[in-house]
Formats: C-alpha cells, sequence, structure tokens
C-alpha cells in the first residue's frame, strides 16, 4: 500500500467514523447526582407515549404535580405556568418545557389528560401531562419535595409546588403556592434561558 | 451481575457462624398482622371549611411488616449487592452528605457491635430501594402507627417508653434490636430509632402554608391537617411533627426503617 493509499484509507476509515458519530444517537451525558434524571421511573403522556425523565433533557422545564379532577388548587397551579408561558417572548417561548405530572395513577388516562389539555387550551407543541403507577408518582412527589396525600373525597391533599429544571434535570428554582403573578419564576426562566444561549 | 452476587451473599451467609445467621434471618423476618381499624391521629380540615372534624376511623388490610428495624448487618447485604447504594456513589438526590455517616467504608459499617444495630443515616429513597429489593414497601403510616397501636394492648406502656427514649441524650447511637415483642410480634417501633413511613410527608402540608405569603387556602389542594385528634397523646404528636418535618433526601442518626409488604 502506498503512502498516498494509506492516507486516503485513513481518511475514509475517520469520515465513515465521524458519519456514524453522526447518525448515531448524541452521546448520554451522565446526569450530576442532584439531577432528576437520576430517577428511571417511565410515564405514559396524553398521547399513550411511554417517557422517561430524560425525555426532559436539554431545555429548561417547568414541572408541577396535580390531578385532572382537582378543582381547587390545581387549576391555580396550571394558571400559573400558563401565565409564565403568557409572558415570555415569542422567541423564548418554544425553548421551555411545560409538564403536568399526574398524582392520580387510576383515574388519569391518557385520554383524560388529553381532554384536561384540551379543556385548558394547553399548547401541546410545548406541554405535556404525564401519569405514571402509585410508587414512580411517590418517588417523584418526594424528589420535587411536592407533600400529597389522598384524601376521603376520592381525591388528593397536595401542596401547589412549581419547579423550574434546567436542562440538565437540576431543580434551579420552586414557587411554592400559587401566586398572581409568577414574577420570580419568571425572571428565573429567563435567566437560565439567558445563561443556555 | 447481581444474580451472582445475590448467590455469592447466599453462600457466604450459610458459612458464617450462627451469629450472622440469625441477623440474615432478618430478610425473613416479616410478622402478620391482620386486618383491622385505625384511626389517624390529625384532625383533618374539610375543603372550603373552617371546621375540623374527627378524623374516621380507616380500615387497615391484613399485612406483613419487618419484626424490627434494618440493622446494619442487614444494610451491609443491600450495599453489597446494590453498589449504586454505597455511600461513595450515592446520588445528592437521593441522600444527603451525611449518609451513612457512622460507617467507615462502603462495605464496613464500622464497630463489630453495630451488626444488630438499626442502620441509622439512610434517606427515604435508600430507604425504600432496599425494601423494593426485597419485593417489599416502607410501611405506610397507617400501617406503623397501627402496629405501634398493637389493637389497643399496652398503650400506657408505649407512651411511657416513648417519653423516656425522648428523654434519652443520643448520643452513642440506638442500641441493638431485639425489645420486647408487642401482641402481634413487633418489636422496637419505639425505644431505639425514628423509622421512615412511604408516605412521610402526607401531613407536612400545615407546614407548607405558613410558606405562602400567608394564603393558606391557596397552599394545599382539599384540605390540610388542623390539629391533633388526642392533645394528651404527646409520643404520638412527635411522631407526626417529627415525619412532617423530614425531605426523602434526609438523614439523621436517630432515623432508620423496616419494611412492610403484601398480606400475609
Amino acid at each position: 500500500m502506498t503512502l498516498r493509499a494509506f492516507v486516503s484509507a485513513v481518511a475514509a476509515l475517520i469520515a465513515l467514523g465521524a458519519a456514524f458519530a453522526l447518525a448515531g444517537p448524541p452521546p448520554a451525558i451522565e446526569p450530576s447526582g442532584a439531577s432528576l434524571f437520576n430517577i428511571e421511573s417511565k410515564w405514559t403522556t396524553q398521547d399513550g407515549a411511554t417517557v422517561a425523565l430524560t425525555h426532559f433533557a436539554g431545555r429548561p422545564a417547568i414541572v408541577a404535580m396535580g390531578y385532572t379532577t382537582c378543582k381547587d388548587i390545581c387549576p391555580a397551579i396550571v394558571a400559573d405556568m400558563m401565565w409564565v408561558e403568557k409572558h415570555m417572548t415569542p422567541g423564548t417561548v418554544g425553548k421551555v418545557r411545560f409538564a403536568f405530572f399526574s398524582f392520580d395513577s387510576e383515574a388519569d388516562t391518557p385520554e383524560r389528560l388529553k381532554l384536561y389539555a384540551e379543556s385548558h387550551g394547553l399548547d401541546l407543541d410545548r406541554w405535556m401531562l404525564l401519569r405514571a403507577d402509585d410508587a414512580a408518582v411517590r418517588e417523584l412527589a418526594a424528589a420535587l419535595d411536592v407533600p400529597f396525600r389522598p384524601n376521603d373525597q376520592s381525591g388528593f391533599d397536595h401542596a401547589a409546588v412549581i419547579s423550574l429544571l434546567n436542562d440538565r434535570g437540576e431543580i434551579v428554582f420552586q414557587q411554592r403556592g400559587t401566586r398572581a403573578s409568577s414574577e420570580d419564576l419568571l425572571a428565573k426562566v429567563r435567566e437560565l434561558l439567558l445563561r443556555s444561549e | 451481575m447481581r444474580a451472582a452476587a445475590g448467590f455469592t451473599l447466599a453462600i457466604l451467609a450459610m458459612a458464617q457462624p450462627p451469629a450472622a445467621v440469625a441477623a440474615g434471618a432478618e430478610h425473613g423476618g416479616l410478622v402478620p398482622l391482620p386486618a383491622g381499624l385505625y384511626t389517624p391521629f390529625q384532625l383533618v380540615k374539610a375543603a372550603n371549611s373552617g371546621q375540623s372534624a374527627a378524623p374516621a376511623p380507616k380500615t387497615v388490610a391484613a399485612f406483613n411488616m419487618d419484626g424490627e428495624p434494618v440493622t446494619n448487618a442487614g444494610y451491609l447485604a443491600f450495599v453489597t449487592a446494590h453498589p449504586e447504594w454505597r455511600k461513595s456513589r450515592i446520588k445528592t438526590l437521593f441522600a444527603d452528605d451525611r449518609y451513612l455517616r457512622r460507617w467507615s467504608a462502603d462495605l464496613d459499617f464500622g464497630a463489630a457491635e453495630a451488626r444488630d444495630r438499626p442502620v441509622t443515616d439512610v434517606s427515604w429513597f435508600a430507604a425504600r430501594a432496599y425494601c423494593n429489593a426485597r419485593g417489599l414497601d416502607l410501611p405506610t403510616t397507617a400501617q406503623w402507627e397501627y402496629a405501634l397501636a398493637d389493637g389497643g394492648r399496652g398503650e400506657a406502656r408505649v407512651r411511657a417508653r416513648s417519653l423516656e427514649w425522648f428523654s434519652e441524650p443520643n448520643g452513642s447511637g440506638p442500641g441493638p434490636i431485639g425489645g420486647p415483642a408487642n401482641g402481634y410480634g413487633v418489636r422496637d417501633l419505639v425505644g431505639l430509632v425514628w423509622e421512615w413511613t412511604d408516605d412521610f410527608n402526607a401531613y407536612a402540608m400545615t407546614a407548607e402554608s405558613r410558606d405562602s405569603n400567608g394564603k393558606d387556602a391557596a397552599a394545599v389542594c382539599g384540605g390540610a391537617a388542623a390539629g391533633v385528634a388526642d392533645p394528651t397523646d404527646y409520643p404520638a404528636f412527635m411522631r407526626y411533627a417529627m415525619r412532617a418535618s423530614l425531605k426523602a433526601h434526609y438523614t439523621a442518626d436517630n432515623l432508620g426503617f423496616r419494611c412492610a409488604g403484601g398480606a400475609p
């Protein structure tokens, strides 16, 4: 083999390697110890798709827990998240995901989650509603520090907690309780987006 | 790999002297508890009402529960088979930096006498993973309190022992398991360590509402705990206050756990 043939063979191999690297999935980034991506539970979306929490990698996410038949605080939680969505610029709102995780493993089927999204006018390009089994719910609630318990009215008593995750699944801010306007949360979202630019 | 590690452990357990077998037997140390009624300790304020109602008794289905808290020896077997729960590898999401702080190394709980003492400095996540690895769960608060209530037997003794325990200094850590069994055959529910329950934070909502600009009504969905059913039951108040003060990644020198699961 001439030197030239050798060089071009090596170049071809490198090109081939690069092509494989480009075609393959992005390298999995090991989550930090504090990342919610260390949680391995699987969730079902309003469209019936199965996702892990790592689905929320790559972009900031505003996440909360509730359930669709909740008449009291849950609509207020969703309203607070929508308030943030509404107050973002058209250019940045697409860079953030919004997620609503249900406590109600039994009643909140994908169909029910989808109806809830529709009735609240949630843009499913940005929003995701998710359900899982009781054990997964309890684990996520623990990680997000959302106290809850089933109540006697087939619902749940729970705290209102909206968490802001960065693109690596780390909690960077929490709003506890609902607000007329979630200014602090919005400011933190903007700050995150600025930092990632 | 895990199966192989478990197999090796099983061989080791068989090769150990009788004391170690006894510690290993803790894994089969479930005690069956019959179904019965349990009255929650907390008064509950109904949604949209200022009135707090006395809690209604709830049915607890029959279940199994560890007869004693999980020991250091039991926990060592777990971290041996599940390296991700060793103190050098634990994720900060799952435990604070005091996790297993009394252990001298990943697979060394230190002094020999720690073997039969309750494992402490474990988080809720870690305790739960341990139970799950045995095909079990942490007991619910209702199950745990039901076991302690012991069908009404020895109530005065439990209160007295609790108060005595509260007044003991924590310093040297909990003593060995093996206290007197209650009517169900369950030991050491009070007197050695506080214990994690699966829904430890179920009654933490009152503390929560204080953080929300004074808008108590807006901080929780539905009802909020509104006091205690029996103000004279100070130990019960302490247990609920203790649980409500925890976060799932917290660890403490006097906080351990036991497992529960399925119908007997």
